[in-house]
């Protein structure tokens, strides 16, 4: 029984061909994932923390250096170890041995798998240990854990079974890379040409969710590839959350594992060394090969797009391609001639593509479904917005918000009848030729009876307008457009409009800060949010955090605040950062007043003052002066030096704390030489306005000294 | 006993083996001898397990041996073109040998190796064509296998070692009754060794017999008469060859070698000589009368 299924003498034989590939990439990684964190706690210890740190890091961004080793290490290790089978000796010694040849796959296949899912644990936990230990420098989230680990493991698997069936039927080297190539890209590749070819015709067609089982997310390998490269307009990173993915990837890696294993048994011995053991396979890996190309050319033919020249060239290369394969594989001239006549399969394949290209599209253009026809509607977020971690832009607020209410099943009669208005529309103007890409568009699910399809509806102004009044007077849609995303903890900072980032916020009390702006944005309403996030473009500071990703992962939240919209939270950062700047206040009075010694050969580069109040009339007003760049003829540098020394002697006798309502901040920042290097940083403190301090006293200061 | 019926062996349209059938029995040394490409290479690959047939059986004590791990385990397969780990010395090798073979004896590979003077720590990639082919064959016959195959290994040895490794395979026979199959293109080759010895010519199995009956049924015969004569003369005689250079024949007979001098000496001839023929020369002129001209070497 053992000698027929697995043999611990082959798995041990397999794991030793496989020692030095796999202590070497081992190595390479250790290298990689020990010295990056390192350095980066090197870069810590030498700048001020203004914010920057402790940077988030989801697991699964961890884990992302090591996807080279499922995507290229372990199809390497698979050819090292059953390309063997391509030299006849090599061949004929192992099926002599006393073992059976599903045991000597098995047996092999184990070597393999066991040394890369060896490396990736090793790797995976020296850099989670790396991370763990500056935790002033990362915040580490296991968001994602299981799901990464399962996409590497699925990946894995699908790499090597694709492998395995190319060396399977196969006897030499360049055959082996060019089957497994083709098994593992050419039917996804001719997916994405198609949908692509589709939805180029079809700009309402929506390729992420075209045809269900078609889209990328549920080849989490080619996903993830085509997500890094950026390959089509669809692309997106769907390697976590994606259990369908997951579980459908896995069952393609199975049954290539089960057919490479049945073939293995069945490949003959003498097998080796041929290209393919039959002009039959032969001829099909060689049209397949020409495919790739064949087919590239002909979506640009479909497309329309005006590029002839390159389309010819196209073609023929795949001529060149077809024949050059021919050659290489065989190493006979006499083939090229016997060949010719296979070519016209390929021109008949390429034919077929045209044609399910045509029926595809008339088919979708054929959906316009009436009002009536519609159960429901849900607006989709093109995802790829909010996968991208954007830093300090507002924008990633609007889009969680559109993420958050894209599950909602949306059935209002007059929204439907809407939707089924705008998208006939649409069709009619495709019909008829006209361009109608207007600026705003959404993907829209909609429902019929059981079936879902997916379009891209694209609204003019008015009517988007409409469409989100609409919406907002649904209670459901209102409460997921207020709430905020979690954070996670350690990683929120605030960044003022006018000064950057506040140095060292750690250990504030952002529990009590995110609770207050909660409250502040839901008493602001729906209508005053969704327009300060999506429209208005003035704002006070903003408050960010990296959260988890509906995706998977982490992103960063960017939540704009404003004085009129969240006074209450920016009282609470403003205090929050006076009661915890420590000797910074001392610092920036002994600044103000000339009394704080930097080091000799540097000094503060700039510093800012600004004084914030309400008037009578109850109108905010903000005054500021920037002292360094004081450009004034009339003023001495003496004069400036005044200035400064009153403020900081005024400053020096202020009680109470500040607040929204009426503050003084002083903003500095200074380089200082540190190592033969300079380190850069900054200070920003707000100060309580004195008692009885008035405008005119401000102006006094600045104006008259 | 591996029996083989009506073996058939194709690689595309070639035909390498046509209807092979013939028995090697426990304790036998079996010579398989045939012109380049004749089919000994394949036929010994199937027995290995090596090959699949295309038609017919090859048992082994009454089971097939092909992807059975039962009766390959009882089965040891020297090729032409050897394979060894590359890069890998005789000990590595035996160490894969050891985790392959469960029988494998190591007292006996390491014995083996010094008796022929091999360093087991360097590397074979340095060693001769004829080292390489000693440290296999040691490696192989360490495994002790019940039925061992030979094809062309004594090819690219000196005649020194030959003859050890032929008394190595002589003693596994009389010790452990096991069974060697030894091909080769040298009828000389095999002629010392083997108890049976079979002919393959263009795939197909032309000639099988045991060596000593071989040697024995057939003789040269010198004579010659002082009256003319013809081949009728000897009509009597079981003839296999006649020709005549002057008045001296030249018969090859067969039959019984007293009985045919008593008939001929009957005749009163001017010259008579009975004269042994070598290995070669009966295969010459067996091949000839079934019809084959050819050269074996």
């Amino acid at each position: 029984m053992k000698k027929k299924w697995f043999c611990g003498g082959i798995f041990a034989e397999g794991m030793r061909q496989l020692r030095m590939f796999g202590f070497i990439m081992l190595s390479l990684y250790l290298v990689f994932l020990i010295a990056g964190p390192i350095l980066e706690y090197i870069d810590y210890l030498r700048y001020v923390n203004n914010g920057q740190y402790p940077l988030a890091v989801s697991f699964s961004s961890l884990m992302e250096p090591l996807m080279m080793l499922p995507i290229f290490v372990a199809p390497i290790m698979t050819l090292i170890v059953f390309s063997g089978f391509n030299k006849r000796k090599y061949a004929d010694f192992y099926h002599a041995l006393p073992y059976t040849r599903i045991c000597i796959f098995i047996s092999y296949t184990a070597s393999i798998l066991t040394w890369i899912f060896s490396i990736l644990i090793l790797a995976g936990a020296v850099s989670l240990l790396m991370h763990l230990i500056f935790p002033a420098v990362y915040v580490i989230s296991f968001a994602g854990f299981a799901d990464i680990l399962l996409s590497m493991a699925v990946i894995t698997l699908m790499t090597v079974s694709a492998v395995l069936l190319g060396c399977s039927f196969t006897g030499t080297l360049l055959a082996n890379i060019t089957v497994s190539g083709l098994i593992l890209f050419l039917p996804r590749f001719i997916i994405i040409l198609l949908v692509n070819t589709i939805t180029t015709k079809l700009p309402f067609v929506v390729e992420e969710y075209f045809m269900a089982i078609l889209s990328t997310r549920y080849n989490i390998l080619i996903n993830y590839l085509t997500a890094t490269v950026r390959l089509g307009s669809g692309a997106v990173y769907h390697l976590q959350n994606n259990l369908a993915g997951d579980l459908y990837s896995l069952l393609v890696a199975l049954v290539m594992g089960t057919i490479a294993a049945i073939l293995f048994v069945r490949r003959k011995s003498e097998s080796a060394a041929k290209s393919a053991p039959r002009r039959s396979i032969q001829a099909g890996i060689r049209i397949a090969l020409t495919l790739t190309v064949s087919f590239i050319a002909t979506c640009m033919l479909l497309t329309g797009r005006e590029n002839l020249s390159l389309t010819i060239v196209l073609y023929i290369l795949a001529v060149l391609v077809y024949f050059i394969y021919e050659l290489l594989s065989t190493r006979s001239w006499k083939n090229l001639l016997k060949i010719v006549p296979a070519l016209g399969i390929v021109v008949l394949l390429n034919l077929a593509f045209v044609g399910t290209v045509s029926a595809v599209t008339a088919f979708s253009a054929s959906f316009r479904p009436q009002a009536d026809e519609i159960t429901s509607v849900r607006l989709i977020t093109d995802n790829y917005l909010i996968q991208y971690e954007d830093t300090w832009t507002w924008n990633t607020v609007g889009n969680y918000c559109e993420q958050q209410v894209q599950n909602i099943n949306i059935d209002d009669p007059e929204i439907l009848s809407l939707v089924a208005s705008i998208l006939d529309e649409n069709m009619e103007k495709f019909d008829r030729g006209v361009p109608y890409y207007e600026s705003a568009n959404r993907i829209v699910a909609i429902k019929t009876g059981a079936v879902t399809r997916y379009r891209r509806i694209f609204f003019s102004r008015k009517t988007m307008n409409t469409l989100l009044d609409q919406l907002s007077q649904l209670p459901e849609y209102r409460e997921k457009y207020l709430s905020i995303p979690p954070a996670l903890s350690g990683t929120e900072n605030v960044q003022f409009e006018s000064h950057g980032f506040i140095t060292d916020q750690t250990g504030w009390n952002w529990d009590a800060i995110l609770n207050c702006l909660q409250e502040e944005i839901h008493t602001a309403g729906f209508e005053t949010w969704y327009q300060f996030v999506n429209v208005d473009l003035s704002y006070e500071a903003v408050i960010s955090y990296a959260t988890e990703s509906s995706a998977g992962g982490l992103t960063k939240a960017a939540i704009p605040l404003s004085y009129d919209l969240t006074p209450k939270t920016l009282s609470l950062l403003i205090k929050e950062n006076y009661n915890r700047s420590g000797t910074a206040a001392t610092e920036a009075i002994q600044v103000l007043k000339g009394e704080h010694d930097f080091d000799n050969t540097s000094g503060y580069c700039t510093i800012i003052a600004e004084y914030s109040y309400i008037t009578e009339s109850g109108q905010r007003e903000t005054q500021y002066i920037d002292f360094s760049d004081w450009q004034n003829p009339h003023v001495s540098y003496q004069q400036v030096a005044q200035m400064m020394y009153q403020l900081g002697t005024q400053l020096e006798n202020a009680k109470g704390t500040p607040c929204a309502e009426a503050y003084i901040s002083i903003y500095y920042d200074y380089n200082i030489p540190v190592n033969g290097t300079w380190r850069t940083g900054r200070n920003l403190v707000y100060f309580p306005v004195p008692e009885q301090f008035t405008p005119e006293q401000w102006a006094a200061i600045i104006y008259d000294s | 006993m591996i029996q083989v019926e009506n073996l058939t062996k194709k690689f595309e349209t070639y035909t390498a083996l046509k209807n092979i059938s013939c028995t090697i029995e426990d304790g036998c040394i079996y010579g398989l001898v045939g012109s380049n490409g004749a089919g000994k290479s394949t036929f010994l690959r199937i027995l290995s397990g090596v090959y699949k047939a295309d038609s017919g059986t090859v048992t082994m004590d009454g089971q097939p041996i092909y992807e059975n791990p039962a009766a390959k385990g009882q089965i040891a397969f020297i090729p032409d073109d050897l394979y060894h780990i590359n890069g890998a010395n005789m000990d590595r090798m035996a160490a894969l040998y050891q985790s392959l073979y469960p029988c494998f004896n190591r007292e006996k590979y390491e014995d083996l190796a010094k008796e022929l003077g091999l360093d087991r720590g360097k590397s074979i990639n340095t060693f001769s064509k004829g080292m390489r082919r000693q440290a296999i064959t040691i490696l192989t016959l360490a495994v002790c296998p019940k039925y061992i195959f030979f094809d062309e290994t004594f090819d690219g040895m000196d005649p020194v070692v030959r003859s050890y490794i032929k008394g190595l395979i002589c003693q596994d026979v009389l010790d452990r009754g096991a069974a060697a199959i030894i091909t080769s293109h040298s009828l000389r080759e095999l002629e010392d060794t083997c108890d049976q010895l079979a002919l393959l010519h263009r795939g197909g199995l032309v000639l099988e017999s045991d060596i000593q009956h071989l040697k024995t049924s057939q003789f040269k015969i010198q004579i010659a008469f002082h009256e003319a004569y013809d081949q009728s003369k000897f009509d009597c005689l079981d003839l296999v060859h006649f020709s005549k250079h002057g008045s001296v024949a030249n018969l090859i007979v067969r039959g019984s070698r007293e009985e045919t001098l008593e008939t001929l000496r009957a005749m009163e001839p001017a010259l008579l000589e009975a004269l042994p023929l070598s290995l070669e020369e009966v295969f010459t002129y067996e091949m000839e009368a079934l019809g084959y001209t050819f050269h074996l070497d």
